[in-house]
């Protein structure tokens, strides 16, 4: 996942447990086995990390796939 | 499972095992094919099928005796198939050419004596490996030995054939006296291995060791004299027996002069029991089809009703029963390849695991296979296996639960509201959960 992507309008969230407003920080995403790190909007304060839909069903499904090894 | 087990997993499964009447002919033709092609009229690819084993099919497919017919299984319901008649109207029916290839050629050159059906196998069999070979003829004409023994071989149809190996550069030499003693010692430097076609070559006065008529001793299966360089046979009454003792001769003149094993792997050389099965059960007993004109043989439409009788042996016993080993469109001995193989990459994909999943392990094949091939004592032990090296959750839908209680935890909520429903198939072994959601990916902070 490259992280030249604009996290404009993802970076005007708000946590609302925490109420804060998300900032973009290294995030460790694991799936089947394997890890890697990349840049995500996140809560400073819980670590909760928000995941745009468009992110979950277009490039994350992909690598899923290809993880799968289907 | 290992290699070994492997082998034994293949070996329990019979489907492919030959027909009855492969297993039978001297020298393996694959009458299942030939007759599969002849019964949609494909003369052409019956040739095929048939020149692509029998030497010469042109001269050998019109004069075979059949030893086949008697170990048909149709004969157990009806009369065998009428497979050398089938034979005879394919080889008149088809555009006979051969499709050749000739492998490079080898500095070592071959005597053939006799221009019988033995002699001319060796010929076919070794120009094609690329020898030299020569031709001795003790009479005038060559293969007319053989326009005397079978009327239906016209002068015309051995000058074809002839020509054939003509044309593969085979030298052909006639009038030579070949059984003195002589004709060995003159030629001795000049060959490097000799055959004796005792078909058509009698009395031999060669320096070889002799039994007690007289005649050459010759070993049954390697068909070699005493001499290591001379090989003989043909001395047999049936035809393709003569033509299968040519071949067995070639064989052992090839590994002969490439100084390999003469006996290794040679066992199914000749005629053998099949261990496939075929169910004769509701096939309902037929005659065969008759001729309008003897003489003539079978006309396209009596040969293609003839061919139709065939029951096209295969086993298939337990694909015939079971909806799931006939979905993946094979038999348990492609299966245990694929489960193999499966089980034992290390990367890479295993496109098996569906397969292997799929068993509801309920032993209906066991049952009703010959040899008792247990598909679910496969899958079972494929599946034990790969579960305890973590190649394989423990159930099919080990992801969708993870993935649900996830989702359900308090690690991950959906920022909009999202309808998603389950699918619950009982009869396809599993449920799929449906792409209402996509979020699979656990992410949590560093």
């Amino acid at each position: 996942m490259k992280s030249d992507k604009d996290w404009g309008d993802e970076l005007a969230w708000h946590c609302a447990a925490c109420d804060r407003p998300l900032e973009l920080g290294q995030v460790t995403v694991t799936y089947m086995n394997n890890s890697f790190t990349t840049d995500m909007p996140r809560c400073p304060g819980c670590g909760r990390v928000m995941v745009p839909e468009a992110l979950a069903l277009g490039k994350m499904a992909e690598v899923e796939k290809i993880l799968e090894d289907k | 499972m290992d290699q070994n087990e492997l082998r034994q997993w293949e070996r329990r499964c019979i489907q492919e095992e030959p027909p009855a009447c492969t297993a039978a002919c001297p020298i393996h033709v694959d009458v299942r094919s030939l007759v599969g092609h002849l019964q949609q009229g494909r003369w052409d690819q019956g040739w095929q099928t048939l020149a692509r084993i029998m030497p010469l099919a042109g001269l050998v497919g019109r004069i075979c005796d059949g030893p086949c017919e008697a170990h048909c299984k149709r004969g157990e319901a009806g009369d065998a198939i009428r497979i050398s008649a089938l034979e005879q109207a394919c080889v008149r029916l088809a555009r006979s050419e051969y499709r050749v290839t000739r492998l490079p050629g080898r500095p070592k050159r071959i005597a053939v004596l006799g221009t019988g059906l033995s002699s001319l196998t060796v010929v076919w069999d070794l120009v094609r490996k690329g020898y030299g070979v020569t031709l001795f003829e003790p009479g005038d004409v060559p293969g007319a030995v053989l326009c005397d023994a079978y009327p239906v071989l016209t002068p015309e149809i051995v000058a074809v054939e002839l020509a054939s190996l003509e044309t593969l550069g085979v030298a052909f030499e006639t009038g030579t006296v070949v059984h003195g003693q002589a004709f060995f010692e003159d030629r001795r430097d000049r060959f490097d291995a000799f055959y004796i076609g005792l078909d058509a070559v009698a009395s031999v006065q060669w320096p070889l060791e002799r039994g007690a008529r007289g005649e050459v001793r010759i070993d049954t299966g390697t068909l070699a004299t005493s001499r290591p360089e001379v090989f003989a046979g043909g001395g047999v009454l049936s035809t393709i027996r003569r033509v299968a003792q040519g071949r067995w001769a070639a064989t052992s003149m090839d590994r002969f002069l490439q100084k390999v094993s003469m006996t290794a792997g040679r066992e199914r050389e000749g005629p053998y029991e099949t261990r496939l099965y075929t169910r004769l059960t509701d096939v309902v007993a037929q005659p065969a089809v008759p001729m309008a004109d003897a003489k003539a043989g079978y006309s396209e439409s009596e040969a293609m009703a003839e061919a139709a009788r065939c029951l096209i042996c295969q086993c298939l016993e337990c694909v015939k029963v079971c909806p799931y080993l006939e979905n993946f469109g094979a038999y348990p001995r492609k299966y245990v390849r694929e489960i193999y193989n499966n089980e034992s990459i290390v990367m890479g994909s295993r496109s098996a695991n569906l397969l292997i999943n799929s068993c509801s392990l309920c032993g209906l094949c066991e049952a009703v296979c010959p040899e008792d091939f247990a598909m679910q004592d496969l899958c079972l032990q494929a599946r034990r296996s790969m579960v305890q090296r973590g190649k394989m959750p423990p159930s099919a839908h080990e992801f969708a639960l993870e993935d649900m209680a996830f989702s359900l935890g308090e690690d991950f909520f959906l920022a909009r509201h999202v309808t998603f429903w389950v699918e619950y198939a009982p009869c396809e072994a599993g449920f799929e959960v449906f792409n209402a959601y996509a979020h699979r990916m656990e992410v949590h902070g560093p």
